[in-house]
């Protein structure tokens, strides 16, 4: 039990990636509009939350790295996508929790602006290797979806990656410090 | 330069970066070049799938829950439509019936055992779909045990909807036939032109989600409504697969030759459950 609750964050992680799976495939049509399509995000978003909410722990950028080289094989079979922008993503909330105040909006504003910025890296990617042809324009509206999608599933999640983090932080035997 | 040589976190910084782009570079052409994925990505794979598996089961049922609210709605409509079609329904059914036995019958005499229209099918159900803005790549839970191959034909709601792009043993990833990727397999097709003669071309897709009917063999019309065939010159799908119909015929950015759009036959947003198609032909 002791060992389970230091993996609990990981297990968290991998149930968010499986989520991002299964609710994109259920909420495709929902979320398309036009020619563009908004990506969701939950993973990226979980990995975010942690960083901000367990920021002492440097472990976390490590689980953010396997956590983005499993979501990358899984999703698309190569490795640079989410194995790149997760420990980048979790090493910004490390630091942005340290220098901007602990209110929720001022959280909700640099999760925006990084989940921005990974669209932005995955679309570039994509466009590098082929997979899109996606004009800048079209980039530009999907990535605002994208964002409107990320706002309503970090208002919806916050809590759960937050309570996750603060009570089971990854690889922290909290047990150490109860008596 | 030398201070640059001298700052480690910097040369440090400068090594994973390339370090990225050689993975990056490196996996993007195994993906491409193999047939199989490396062991250790199949097992993962298949274990996450395991995962996804267990989550979609409760995810379905809710989506499920809803699209039965839509149905019930759309009820009356579609069964006056339904009711239109089953009249027509027998005399296709005994049509079909004397043309396979009278096919049949030739191919005995011909002593011919399979074509490239001779072909068997797997249902399997769709676990995931990539999460990003850009990608069409759908994750089913058949895969090398169901004896699921790479490039096999995907349908879905009556039509071609894409190919199988790799196989675990026991998940496969599909790419839909709307995916702008430069590097995927595109299905050879053909349709019957105004005047009688068949057209070889293949498949393509513009971003948008549009496909088009590209590489005609010939320089006859096809009208708007005619429908699209695959041809079973590709290698791996079989013949006579539906893709879709004609829509309109234009001309290409460069004016020098017709840029056919099609209308997918199959439902490519509403991918619940797929049928891989394995044909009979090899080669």
């Amino acid at each position: 039990m002791r060992i389970f609750k230091q993996w609990v964050v990981a297990i968290a992680l991998y149930v968010a990636m499986i989520l991002d799976g299964c609710l994109a495939a259920v909420l495709h049509q929902t979320m398309s509009y036009g020619n563009s399509r908004a990506s969701l995000l939950l993973l990226p978003i979980a990995v975010m939350v942690v960083a901000f909410e367990d920021d002492r722990n440097a472990k976390e950028v490590w689980l953010a790295l396997a956590a983005g080289v499993i979501a990358d094989l899984y999703f698309y079979g190569i490795i640079g996508v989410y194995a790149v922008g997760l420990p980048v993503m979790s090493a910004f909330g490390r630091w942005y929790s340290r220098v901007f105040p602990e209110l929720f909006i001022f959280r909700l504003i640099g999760l925006l602006l990084m989940t921005s910025a990974f669209s932005v890296y995955v679309w570039l990617i994509f466009r590098l290797i082929g997979w899109t042809h996606s004009s800048l324009g079209q980039a530009g509206m999907s990535i605002l979806y994208t964002a409107g999608w990320s706002a309503l599933l970090t208002v919806l999640t916050y809590w759960i990656w937050a309570k996750l983090a603060r009570n089971y932080p990854f690889l922290v035997d909290l047990d150490n410090y109860r008596y | 330069m030398k201070k640059f040589f001298q700052n480690r976190k910097m040369l440090s910084a400068l090594g994973t970066v390339v370090a990225f782009i050689i993975l990056l570079g490196s996996t993007v052409l195994l993906r491409n070049d193999l047939n199989s994925p490396l062991f250790i990505q199949s097992l993962g794979n298949d274990i996450v799938s395991v995962g996804s598996r267990i989550v979609s089961v409760p995810v379905g049922w809710l989506s499920g829950g809803i699209n039965n609210v839509d149905a019930i709605i759309n009820a009356v409509s579609e069964n006056d439509h339904l009711k239109r079609k089953v009249s027509e329904t027998a005399q296709v059914e005994a049509e079909n019936e004397a043309l396979k036995k009278e096919n049949a019958q030739l191919k005995s005499a011909a002593g011919v055992k399979s074509t490239l229209t001779t072909y068997s099918t797997t249902n399997a159900s769709v676990v995931s779909r990539s999460a990003d803005s850009w990608t069409e790549i759908l994750t089913i839970d058949k895969g090398k045990a169901s004896g699921l191959k790479k490039d096999m034909a995907v349908m879905s709601g009556g039509g071609v909807i894409g190919r199988i792009l790799e196989v675990d043993a026991v998940t496969s990833k599909v790419e839909l036939i709307t995916t702008t990727d430069d590097s995927a397999n595109r299905f050879a097709v053909q349709a019957t032109a105004s005047n009688g003669k068949t057209i070889h071309g293949i498949i393509t897709a513009e971003s948008g989600g549009t496909i088009t009917f590209t590489q005609a063999s010939s320089s006859s019309k096809l009208t708007k409504g005619t429908k699209v065939y695959t041809s079973g010159l590709g290698g791996t799908s079989p013949k006579g697969l539906l893709i879709g119909t004609v829509t309109n015929t234009t001309k290409d950015s460069f004016g020098l030759s017709d840029l056919i759009k099609i209308k997918p036959a199959g439902n490519l947003d509403d991918t619940s459950v797929v049928t891989v198609v394995k044909r009979s032909v090899t080669g």
